[in-house]
This record gives structure tokens, sequence and C-alpha cells, in this order.
């Protein structure tokens, strides 16, 4: 799952204070209830009970619910074994119900879009996070059938060969990634049948799949300098109208790839007083694509380090996670991944190690908290 | 007491006594000092105003540019000047990935009858091109967040924080704006306020998509960028044929050039004012130097060093000059925020919609003000000063008839005069000179003219002396030797009140040949009785209407006018274009192959772009078509004055060939004469309501009326200044004529002993400055008269390239003359009255 | 130092003395080779008919004019040595004028036209006004220090001017006319207070008068015509 930093910016604070000479006050964040708990659900389809999947359809755009969003992360090495973490996601959300009164103008839409370029150089100890937002029209960003695009980001989806391309620079921070990744697994469907509830009310919920596994090749730019790299990587798709509850604040996600072909994916919502809910929820998927649900009863997670993010939350970045018999530290290959951006959240690329110390696999935490 | 003898030493200051009889005299003529100081009070005001009133429309005006362009460095806009197309944008942003860019998009709207400049912003472009916009210093995190909550709230709308509550507005009220005859309801979703938001208090923010709807348009004005080389080479690369990148804020220095050439004017006229307050004070201090000649003379023989004289009459002057010019600068403040509104309001007339209004003081004019009344006062001071250091010590007075050293000193001053005046002339010679050296010589002029009026008075005197020998009662030929043997007091003061009336004249003659070439430009250029014109920016007059109009009753025939922006090697030009031949449609200035215009084979300039541009008949443009670049000679200059940034006139032939599709934007309809004139206008109103679009009907003459009311507006300032000057001449006038009254007291109580009533003396005073103030206001005709040719043919020529023609309004010759009359007899009243309370005795008591 | 021998002394020393005045294109003699003496401490009138040059030989011994030829030596300094300026500077410090118009600033009280003339001199303000008002008291005229000189009569704007002269102990007293202004009581009052004054301080003055009344109070007369300048013995008839 993950209830993401979808914009829902009708709330806003007005920064009008910044305007005049008056020294820039720091960049206003969102506020994860206000994005993701909104109860103005009219005139919305709601993920309400299982749906049939289809691909590759149901890689394009669902454009009846508020909120949609791509999110590839993985792990990658270049030839000298240099390795890097990357993070590209497409999100979008509607600013009105679809279909309801227009203005006369070409610049006019319902959609507005936000994507996060990431990239973490381990072995130099840097973190770079890039934001960008677009309206939709004139043919600024969106969504269909064959990829999404804000403005010159993109990801490309070939349903004949079933490979996604993805293409995004940032020139400011001298970063990018050009990369062509193919599944060698198909569709892992999450929560129930691909519905995935997140908080008791009925329609708190989003429609949600995984590619847990993409093989990734092809071309990293980080500080100005052009690298060929490959490695492995995670799409997760998710739409819903609205997700969390009042008493949710926040959540940890694990998306883990072991070196024996298997995966765990895991999120933790935490409510206000930051314990796990009840409803947090995950999966296991085995070498030949076979998936068991996991509940709370399931995963039992210990925090054993923490990060001191510059905005004061502190984020475990060490944890030892236990899946019935089996243990393993999970550890954040560098320390700050955090991303500084409207809506700051802590993501990055972890390792895996058996309680002997050897390493077993690589995969993304986040942690998001309010 | 027999002490031997030595030297004491030199004198450094001032004995305390020395200035408390100077204080006492000040004191006991406080009439006269207190005329002084108003004279200069009035003087450094009015240069403290217009300065400030200047500067503030100056910072307004950089403001204003920098609020509508910002820290660009590139544009695209439409090859032929029409529409940027929206997809552009978005094709630029997907496929070159430039993010320093935004799309731009302006046009007035209208709210609650006020004129606002709406902007259409995309926010979240503006936090990628970071552009600078004073007032508007948001940090890209900060538009992020306004370009999000812009795009949830469509209909929202910004506003300057002052300008809202002005028209009683709260975030969160729905506003009906209007435009184009359109009126869409919006939502006033926050306002802006802090320090530099001043610079939007005339415009209005708004997502762009709700601007295009509310502007009723689609596509951009441009796209603006801030570009590095290589990007800029690229995108050059990339753009399609029928877009230009061109660099940002050129059409903006013209702009800047035009307003201050306006401001000059202005200045120019506040100077004026000083000079005329510089006389005034030059009269005052050597009156007072004058008038204790005798006190002066005792204390020269008692021992009081030149020096200490020297200092004491410019530390006097230097006190009043202090005193005036605080006074002065804080009366500048309060009129300098009367004036910013005039002068702002002019620029607008004339050139644009100027976004700030605001009085933004700047503290360096006041400075300046102070120290020009003051360093001039003490100049001003400095002969009289001299003067009273040397005055004879007082056994010697008996020797030195004063006035007769002015006879010799008449001549000298005349051909130092007739000198200014040459050199003025010559600094005119050139066609094409700055705008200030035309400033330097109409000065000179003006100066070098009041330095022969004492030498023309004393001729015209002596000569009406002459002339009239016996004829005249004795009173009167009384009257003029009394202003002959004072011409070096009388003669300044004439001078003074010349200058000043002058002034009026010729800024008088000035406007009114302005207004009267207006007329007869109007005359001219609207042909037929009414005209029907298409309000929406860019759109023509529908064809249908077009036709059904022709079937209206009244109406007998119909000319067609076209109008589109045209881009060529000077930048945006408006291309105007009519049906019929030209020499009917315009006021040709000089056109020597008019029939190649006909013919189509040419193209017209407007007056004022001919001359910013150096264009003459004969050179070629050079012009864009949407498949490339076009040239034609240029084959006349006709006169216009509907100011802009320039304008042409295409043959229709041509201006149809750039643009095949546009319909006219006006016809002039010409009515039968027996027509009822009204009713046909009522229903060519009511027809147009028919159809889509916003239209006027407007006869001939409304347009004209209007046009006039504008100009009257436009001018209201310079009214206010003249009016200004007037009261500084005034002032100069009363105190140096009266203050020469004064001093005759005891000669007129001579006369009155010897048998003199004191209405005959009365009489003899009033006679005496009526005839002084007859002579300034007939010498003021000529001055002002020349003043005017240079206002007309140099500095408003040099300012705007109007051509104007000459028009004498001879009731400004008039009110000049009464002016002049009219002061100079007010000034006589108060010596006349005293006059009659003086007893004859006087004359006898101390000689 | 011997104050008899002092007295026998040239005080003023007036020698070879002419002067001329350009009037248009010709030259006016307006004193001709003038030789005199006056003595330290005495009083010497000098007695001439309009336009005999008696004002311009005052000009001249005042420093206000330069002479065309001649000397004048005052106290052992030679007035052709100094500039105008300097002479100026010798006035304020070591002459005294007595006008026949009183010539008092009309601007300042009678008190503060006897101060002038000590601050010129180098008095403090205070000092000089107390001064001034003590002198105008012993001359019985304590009431009228803050009199401007319109407010005073003729003989009363005159003693005021007499205490000006005086005030700063000049070296030298010139006097044009003094009574020539004033009635004959009040002429007589002014020569007594003159007199008193001057010998009270042992000063030295140079009167010049048309009237015998006056010319007869001086220790010494002088007359004056187009010849030059005579000691004059005893009466004469004028």
């Amino acid at each position: 799952m993950r209830r993401r930093k979808c914009l829902q910016v009708l709330s806003l604070p007005l920064w009008l204070s910044a305007c005049g000479e008056a020294p820039p006050t720091p960049a206003p964040r969102l506020r994860l209830n206000e994005v993701l708990g909104r109860a103005d659900t009219a005139g919305y389809l709601r993920a309400e009970a299982p749906r049939a999947f289809s691909f590759p359809a149901d890689h394009g755009p669902h454009p009846g619910f508020r909120n949609e969003w791509w999110y590839f992360t993985g792990n990658v090495a270049a030839e000298d074994d240099r390795r890097f973490g990357y993070q590209l996601t497409f999100f979008n959300s509607a600013l009105r119900p679809p279909g309801s009164a227009a203005l006369a103008s070409a610049w006019d839409g319902e959609r507005a879009w936000m994507a996060h370029l990431a990239l973490s150089d381990i072995q130099n100890q840097r973190h770079y996070a890039v934001e960008r937002f677009s309206r939709e029209n004139p043919g600024l960003a969106g969504a269909n059938g064959e990829g999404v695009w804000l403005q010159d980001w993109r990801l490309n989806f070939n349903a004949d060969s079933n490979t996604w391309t993805l293409r995004a620079f940032d020139a400011g921070h001298g970063i990018g990634i050009d990369f062509v990744l193919n599944p060698l697994k198909p569709p892992v469907l999450q929560g129930r049948d691909g519905l995935s509830q997140k908080s008791p009310e009925p329609g708190n919920a989003s429609y949600y799949y995984s590619l847990t596994r993409l093989v990734t090749a092809g071309a990293l730019r980080v500080n100005g300098q052009e690298l060929r790299v490959s490695g492995q990587s995670w799409l997760d798709r998710e739409w819903s109208t609205s997700a969390l509850a009042a008493d949710q604040s926040g959540w940890n996600w694990f998306s883990l790839q072991f070196d024996d072909g298997q995966e765990l994916m895991y999120y933790q919502l935490l409510d206000q007083q930051h314990n796990a809910h009840p409803y947090s929820a995950g999966n296991w998927t085995d070498a030949e694509a076979r998936q068991t649900y996991l509940s709370p009863a399931d995963i039992v997670l210990t925090p054993l380090d923490t990060w001191q993010s510059p905005s004061g939350i502190a984020y475990p970045t060490a944890w030892e996670l236990r899946y019935g018999e089996r243990r393993w530290h999970v550890e954040a290959a560098l320390q700050n991944q955090w991303m500084d951006l409207s809506l700051p959240y802590w993501e990055g690329a972890v390792t895996i190690r058996e309680t002997g110390g050897a390493l077993v696999g690589r995969g993304y935490l986040e942690m998001v908290r309010d | 007491m027999n002490k031997p003898v030595t030297l004491p030493g030199r004198e450094r200051g001032v004995a305390s006594l020395l200035w408390r009889g100077a204080w006492r005299h000040a004191r006991a003529h406080r009439w006269q000092s207190g005329l002084s100081v108003l004279g200069v009070m009035l003087g450094v005001m009015m240069v403290v105003a217009v300065d400030l009133a200047n500067s503030s429309a100056r910072r307004a005006f950089e403001l204003s540019v920098a609020t509508l362009s910002g820290n660009l460095t590139h544009q695209i806009v439409a090859q032929d000047g029409g529409a940027v197309d929206d997809a552009l944008f978005g094709r630029l942003r997907t496929e070159l990935g430039i993010q320093s860019s935004a799309p731009a998009l302006s046009g007035e709207v209208s709210l609650q009858g006020r004129r606002f400049t709406l902007l259409g912003l995309d926010l979240l472009s503006e936090a990628s091109l970071e552009r600078r916009r004073p007032g508007f210093a948001a940090t890209p995190d900060a538009l992020l967040g306004l370009g999000l909550q812009a795009l949830t709230q469509p209909r929202g709308i910004l506003l300057q924080g002052e300008a809202a509550a002005t028209l009683g507005l709260a975030v969160g009220d729905t506003l009906p704006l209007r435009s184009g005859g359109n009126t869409t309801e919006v939502t006033l979703a926050a306002t802006l306020d802090g320090a530099q938001a001043n610079a939007l208090d005339k415009v209005m923010f708004a997502d762009i998509a709700l601007a295009q709807a509310v502007l009723g348009r689609s596509g951009l004005d441009s796209i603006d960028l801030r570009l590095n080389d290589a990007q800029s080479q690229t995108l050059r690369a990339w753009l399609p044929p029928e877009y230009l990148l061109i660099a940002a804020g050129g059409d903006n220095a013209t702009l800047e050039q035009l307003s201050q050439a306006f401001q000059i004017n202005l200045r120019a006229m506040s100077l004026l004012a000083l000079l005329v307050a510089a006389l005034l004070i030059y009269n005052t201090a050597s009156l007072s130097v004058l008038e204790r000649l005798p006190t002066l003379g005792v204390l020269r023989a008692l021992g009081v060093e030149r020096g200490a004289l020297l200092r004491l009459v410019l530390g006097e002057s230097a006190l009043l000059g202090l005193i005036a010019s605080s006074g002065g600068v804080a009366l500048g403040l309060l009129l300098g925020q009367v004036l910013v509104r005039f002068v702002t309001r002019t620029v607008d007339d004339l050139y644009f919609t100027l976004t700030v209004t605001r009085f933004l003081p700047d503290y360096w004019v006041l400075l300046e003000g102070l120290a020009l009344g003051l360093g001039l006062t003490v100049a001003a001071a400095l002969l009289p000063a001299l003067q009273a250091a040397n005055a004879p010590p007082i056994t010697l007075q008996r020797f030195m008839p004063q006035e007769y050293a002015w006879r010799r000193r008449l001549r000298v001053l005349a051909l130092v005069g007739l000198g200014l005046l040459a050199s003025g002339y010559a600094l005119l010679w050139p066609e094409r000179g700055a705008l200030v050296t035309g400033f330097v010589a109409l000065n000179c002029i003006v100066f070098g003219f009041c330095l022969l009026i004492p030498w023309l008075l004393s001729g015209l005197l002596a000569l009406v002396l002459a002339l009239t020998l016996r004829h005249l009662p004795q009173t009167l030929r009384l009257s003029l030797r009394n202003i002959q043997s004072g011409i070096g007091r009388t003669g300044l003061a004439v001078a003074a009140l010349c200058v000043a009336v002058s002034v009026t004249v010729g800024v008088g003659v000035m406007i009114g040949s302005f207004r009267y070439t207006i007329e007869v430009w109007l005359e001219q250029t609207l042909s037929g009785d009414v005209q029907l014109s298409r309000l929406d920016e860019g759109a023509g007059i529908d064809p249908v209407l077009e036709r059904a109009v022709l079937t209206l009753n009244g109406v007998q025939t119909a000319r067609r006018h076209y109008a589109r922006d045209l881009r060529t090697e000077f930048g945006m030009v408006r291309a105007f274009a009519h049906e019929g031949a030209a020499a009917e449609q315009l006021y040709i200035k000089d056109a020597p192959d008019l029939a190649a215009f006909d013919a189509g084979e040419a193209l017209l300039l407007a007056e004022p772009f001919a001359w910013r541009q150096a264009l003459n008949s004969g050179d070629t443009l050079r012009y864009y078509a949407p498949d490339g670049e076009r040239s034609l000679p240029v084959g006349g200059i006709y006169f216009d004055y509907t100011s802009g940034s320039g304008a042409l006139e295409l043959p229709l032939g041509r201006f149809l060939e750039l643009w095949p599709e546009q319909g006219p934007g006006q016809i002039s309809l010409t009515l039968n004469p027996n027509a009822d004139r009204a009713a046909t206008l009522n229903a060519l109103r009511e027809l147009t309501r028919n159809f889509p679009g916003s239209y006027g009907v407007a006869a001939n003459a409304e347009i004209k009326a209007l046009t006039l009311a504008i100009f009257d507006r436009t001018f209201a300032i310079t009214d206010v200044l003249r009016l200004l000057a007037l009261l500084v001449a005034f002032v100069g006038v009363l105190s140096a004529l009266s203050a020469l009254q004064l001093q005759r007291l005891r000669e007129y109580a001579l006369l009155r002993a010897s048998g003199m009533t004191a209405g005959e003396t009365s009489a003899m005073i009033l006679t005496q400055t009526a005839t002084m103030g007859l002579c300034a206001g007939l010498l003021a005709l000529p001055l002002g008269l020349m003043m005017s040719q240079v206002l007309i043919d140099v500095i408003n020529r040099r300012s705007f390239g109007w051509s104007m023609q000459h028009l004498i309004p001879w009731e400004v010759l008039g009110q000049a003359l009464a002016l002049a009359l009219g002061a100079a007899l007010l000034a006589g009243v108060y010596p006349a009255l005293r006059i009659r309370r003086l007893s004859p005795a006087l004359a006898l008591r101390e000689e | 130092m011997n104050a008899e021998a002092d007295d026998r002394e040239a005080f003023v020393r007036v020698s070879g003395l002419s002067h001329v005045y350009a009037q248009g294109t010709q030259a006016q003699v307006v004193l001709p080779d003038l030789n005199f003496t006056l003595r330290r401490g005495e009083i010497v009138a000098l007695l001439g008919r309009s336009g005999s040059g008696k004002t311009t030989l005052l000009n001249l011994i005042s420093g206000i004019e330069a002479p065309g030829q001649g000397e004048i030596e005052i106290a052992g300094h030679a007035l052709s040595t100094l500039n105008e300026q300097a002479r100026t500077r010798f006035r304020r410090r070591h002459i005294g004028f007595i006008y026949q118009f009183f010539n008092l600033v009309p601007s300042l009280s009678a008190a503060e036209n006897i101060a002038l003339i000590l601050e010129l001199n180098g008095a403090p303000l205070k000092a000089a006004m107390t001064q001034a008002r003590d002198l105008l008291a012993s001359i019985g005229l304590g009431a009228k220090t803050g009199h401007f000189p319109a407010q005073l009569s003729g003989g009363e704007q005159q003693r005021v001017a007499i205490l000006r002269a005086l005030a700063h102990a000049p070296a030298l007293i010139l006097a044009d006319e003094p009574t020539g202004n004033l009635d004959a009581h009040s002429g007589q009052e002014m020569l007594q207070l003159l007199r008193e004054q001057l010998r009270a301080r042992r000063g030295t003055a140079l009167v010049v008068t048309h009237s015998l009344a006056v010319a007869r109070t001086a220790d010494r007369i002088l007359t004056l015509d187009e010849g030059g300048i005579h000691e004059q013995a005893g009466d004469f008839a004028w």
C-alpha cells in the first residue's frame, strides 16, 4: 500500500506572508491527513469492493478516482559495483470531480500532477531529491495507455514487449535516470484481491498491485556524470479516493527483495501514538510468485536505531524484522535519505542481513510521519 | 586715553549687535521679508513637488515595467503579432524541458468601474521560472503553494491588499469582472501585502485559465523565458517558423524615454518658477541693502570691515532661505502627493496603464529641494551682499548718485542679455538635439531676455516721455520719471513680473496650439459621421452585422478601417489600413509619394514613430509577415497624436495580404443629410446588441468631445503648475513693487508737504505700479511667444516627436496682460493706503 | 612719562596734504597744500565756509578716504602705510566720529548704539551693554537706554552719539558740525558735555564748524579756505 502524498491542495496554507521583502519562510509542508483523509468524496469512484484487474489496461490511468500513483524504487549498481538507490514517482490528484463545470480555456484541466525523483549515492553518502508539479493542460502532464508524463519526465509502457522505460533528468541537481525495466513476475495483487483496506470505514481503501521484481538496466546521471548501471526495481500502483482514518498518522513501508528470488512487502500503519495500527498488512511472494497474505500477527518490527531529521522527527533507520521463525536486520544503506520536499518523508535503499551478518537482499524503506 | 597706538586684529564673525539690528530691520519690514520668504517657499515647493511627483512616477514606472516583465531574458511571440498558441507551451516544456519558462497573458478588466491589468499566470511555471516581480517576491515554494491553491480554486483572483480594502472587498467575496462587454464572476482568493506590494495596486492576478475565460481569449501574449546561450540556441532551432524568439524588455526602453520626456517638461516648469523666485530674492535682498545704505555707511564709518557686512547680508539671506526652503519642502511634500496623481494619470492617458499610483517619497528630493532653495537664496543675495560690503561710509554717500551707476550698467546688462539670447538660439540650431540642450537653450533665452528688460523699459519710458512732452498730466510724467530714475530697482521688478507672466503665456500658447492641432487632426481623420467599432482586442466586426448596418435606414455609405499589431525591425507597431484614398483618411504632414501609397507600393509612418526612429520619406521599413520578411519604402509621414509606441499606415491591399481573415475593427458611416441622427444611432446600438462581442457606436462629435476631455485632463497638471508659477510671480511683484513704493514714502511725504493731496499722491503711486505692470505684461508677450515656440518646436518635438500647428490664443495674451496689470495694481494698494495715513511732516523731520 | 612734555608734542601731524576729486573730465581741487598739527589733549576748532573741504579733511584724517598727496600721521602712525582694511580697523579702534545728523543705527537702542562700538573693539556683549548703560546714566540719560533713535530728541541723539564716539577711548575725536542740527540751547548743552568728557579723558578733538560760537569754546581755532589752513589768533568778523 501506501497512502501517499497525493496532493490534495485545497487546505494548503497561504504563503502570502512570504511576499514582500521579509525573509522567505521555510517551505510549507503538506499535512498528511488533509491529503489523504478528506471526507469530500462526492462525484468520485471509491474502492469499495474487489474488482477484476486486467493488464496491460490497468497499468494506465483510472480517472474516476481522486488519487493515483506510479511508484518505482530500486537498487542498481555500476560496473565497478558503485551502488545507487533510486526512486521515480508520478502522482496525480483530481481538482474536481470528473465532468464538473470547466472554464473556457485550453489551460483548464481536472487533475494536477506531481513527480518525485530521488537518487542515493551510497559510496559518496549523498542523497538527492527533486519534486515537480504541473497542471494537466495544455499537454503538460497526463497518463494514457502508453505511459505517464510530467513535462519532460516520463514513463512508457510497451505492452507487446512487456517493457517499461523511465526517463527523468534534473539539470539543477545534476541527476537523472534513463532505464529500461522488465518484470520477472506477474503483477501481485495486494490486500484482498487487490482491494487494500486502510481503515474500517468502507471506501477508505485503494486498489493496489505491485510488480515486485523488475530487471533494470540503463544510464544513470549523478553529479553531472553518466554511468551504465543495472539492478532490480519494484513498482507499486495504487488508486483511491480516500484512505486514511482520523486515528492514523503515518506508516512504515518495506519492499524487500531477497537474493533467493522471494519478496516481502509490509506496511505498518501508525496510530496517533505512533503505535502499530490493526489495519497494517503485507504480502510474501515466493520465487514462483505464490503469495501469502500477512497480518500484524505475522510480523514483528523492532526499531534498533534512529536518524534525526532536521525537522525534528526521529526516523528508525535500522530494524529487526521477524516473520515466524525468520529474522533479519533491515538497515538503511545511507542514514540521510530524507525527502526534503513539500511533503517531507524518509525513503531510501536498505540492505537485508541475517543475524550472522550475511547480506541476503536489498530493498526500499519508506517512513511517513504526520 | 593716550595709549600707544596699535591696530586691532581682523574681525572674524559679525558682532552680535549687528545681527540684532538686522533682525530688527527685517522685523520692521516684515511685510517685505514675509513676501520674500513666501516667494522662495512657493518656488521650492513647486520644485520639490514636481520632483517628488516625477520621481514617484519614475519609480512607479520602473516598478510597473518590472511588474509586467520581471527578470526575463527572452520572449516567444507570434511573428504576425497575434497570439501564441497555448499548445506551444506544452510542447516547449515536454519536448525541450525548459523549466525557466512561463506563459504570459494580460488584459484590461474593470471592477467596480476601476481599471485593472489582469495578469494571467501559471504559478507552477512561475515557481520554476523564478521571475523577479516587485511585490510578488514570493519564494518558489510559496509560488508552488499559491499555484496549487489556484488550481483548486479555479475562479480565484489575487489583489493587492490596499486596493481590495479601497474597493471594500474581503477574501471570499464574489466579484463581477468586466472585460470586452462580458462579465465573469470571480472570487477574491487572497490579498497580497508587504512593502513591495505597492507595485501591484492596479494589477490583478488570476490563473491563466481563468484569465483566458475572463478576457474571452485563447492563446498567449508571449511565453516568457530566462535562458542561457545554449538554451536560446536550442530553442531557436526548435521554434516553429511562425514564432520569434526576441530579447525581453525591448519595448520598455521606448516607454521609459517617453515618460522621462514628459517629466522633463514638468521639471522645466518648476525650474522656471524657481528662477522667478530667485529674481524675487535678489530683488528683496538688494532693496533691503539699498534701504539700509545709510546705516551700512554709518557702520563702515564706525570701522566695521567689508567682510563683516558681506557676511551679515549673506547670513540674513541664508536664514531666510533656510526658513523658506524648509517651509517649501514641507509644502512640496503635500503638493507632491496631489501632483503624483496627475502625473501618473497623464502617463496613463498618454502611454499605458500604469500599475502604480502610490506616492513614494524620495528623501533625496527633499534634501535637494532644501539645498536648492538655500543655495539659490544665498547666490541671489551675493550681489546685494557685495553691494552692502561696498557701501561707502556715511560721510561719502552724498557724493554717490546710486542711479547714475545704473544707467551705465543697463547697457552692459543688455549686451550680456543679447549674447545669452543669441547663444540660446544657436543651441537650438541643430534639428535633432538632446532634450537637455533644448532646456538649456530655453533658459538662456528667458534669462537673456530678462537682462534686456531694464534697458528696454528705460528706452520705452524715455520714448513715451519724449513723445508726449507736455501732453501728459504732471503727476503721470512724474510717475514715469520715477520709474526711470529708479531703473535699477524698477527694472528688476518688471523683469521678475515679466518672466513669471511669460511662463503662463508660453505654456498657455503651447497648450492652446496643441489642443487646436488635435481638433484639426480629429477633423481630418474622422471620416463619415458615425463610427462603429468592435471593442474586443484583435476581433473584427461581424460581416453579418456589417451588411445589416448598410441596410439600416439613414445610413448612406460605409468605409472600413483595419488595425493589427505588426512586428517590424523596430519592434511592435500598430498597423492601420483604410478603405479610400490616404488623403481622405489621414492628416498628411509630408508625403512626396502619396500616389505610391495609394497604389499599394509604399507605406506611411505616423510622425512620432518616424521621428523616434529617424525615418524619412524614401527610407525603407522591414516588417515580418507569417511567410517571411517584407519591406516597403516610406511614402510619407502623417500627423498622429494617438501616442503609443508607434503606428504606421499600410495600403489596404498589403494589410489584407498579411491578415486575409482580419475583419474591419471600425467602420465609419456617412448618414443621409436629412436622416434622424439620434434615431439612427439608437438603431445602430440596438442592432449591435444582437451580435456576440462588444461594439461601440459613437458620433464623431462625441469622439471629439471625449478626446478633448482626455486632453484637458492630461494637461490639468500643467495648468496647476502654471497657476503656481503665477502665484510665485504675483508674490514677487507684490513684494518688489510695494517695497519700492514704501521706500519712496518719504519722497511722497515731501510731495504731500509741498501741496499734493493724499488722493493725488495715491493716484500717482498706483499709476506708477500700473505702468510697471503694463510694461511687464507687454514685454511678457514676446518672451512668452518665444518660449512657446521653443516649447512647441523643440521641447515637445524632442520629447514626443509631435509637431504642432502654431496658434495664438488671444485670450491667453489678454489674461497675461490683465494678470500683470492686476498684480501690479494690487502691489500699489498698500503703499497708496500708507501714504494717506502718512503725515507730511515726516518729510521735514529728519532732513 | 612726562604728560606735560607729551602735551606739547604733535599728536596729529598733517603735512603737504592735498586732495582732488574728479568730476566728469574736470579735476576739482578740494584741498590745497595743507600743513598743521594737533597736540595731545587739545580741542581744536576748524572753521570754513561750505564747500571749503572741511568734511573731506575729516574723511582723510579718519582714513575713510586716502589722500591724493601728502601725509597724515596720528600718534606716530602714517596712514599712507595702511591699506583700506587696516585703515578701517584703525578707525574702529582710534577714531571717534560725531556727525551733524547723529547717524545712530536706527535699529539699535541708545545703549546698543554705544555698546556696538565696544563690541566691535572686542568687548563681550554683556560687558559692553553694562558699560553703555552706565555711560548713559552718567549723563542723565539712564531712563532712555532702551529707546531707539527715532524715540529720542535731536539733543538726546547727539549726546548718545558723543558717548558712542568716546566710549572706546579713541585717540582722536572728529566732530562734523556737531551742533548744526540742534537748537541753540541743545547745542550749548552738547558742547558742554563734549568738553567735559574730553577734558575728563584728556581727549584730543578736531571740531569742524562754521559757527564762531562753537569755535570759541575750543583751545585753538584753525580756518580753512582755498589758500590753505591758517591759525586764528583772536576774534575776527566772519
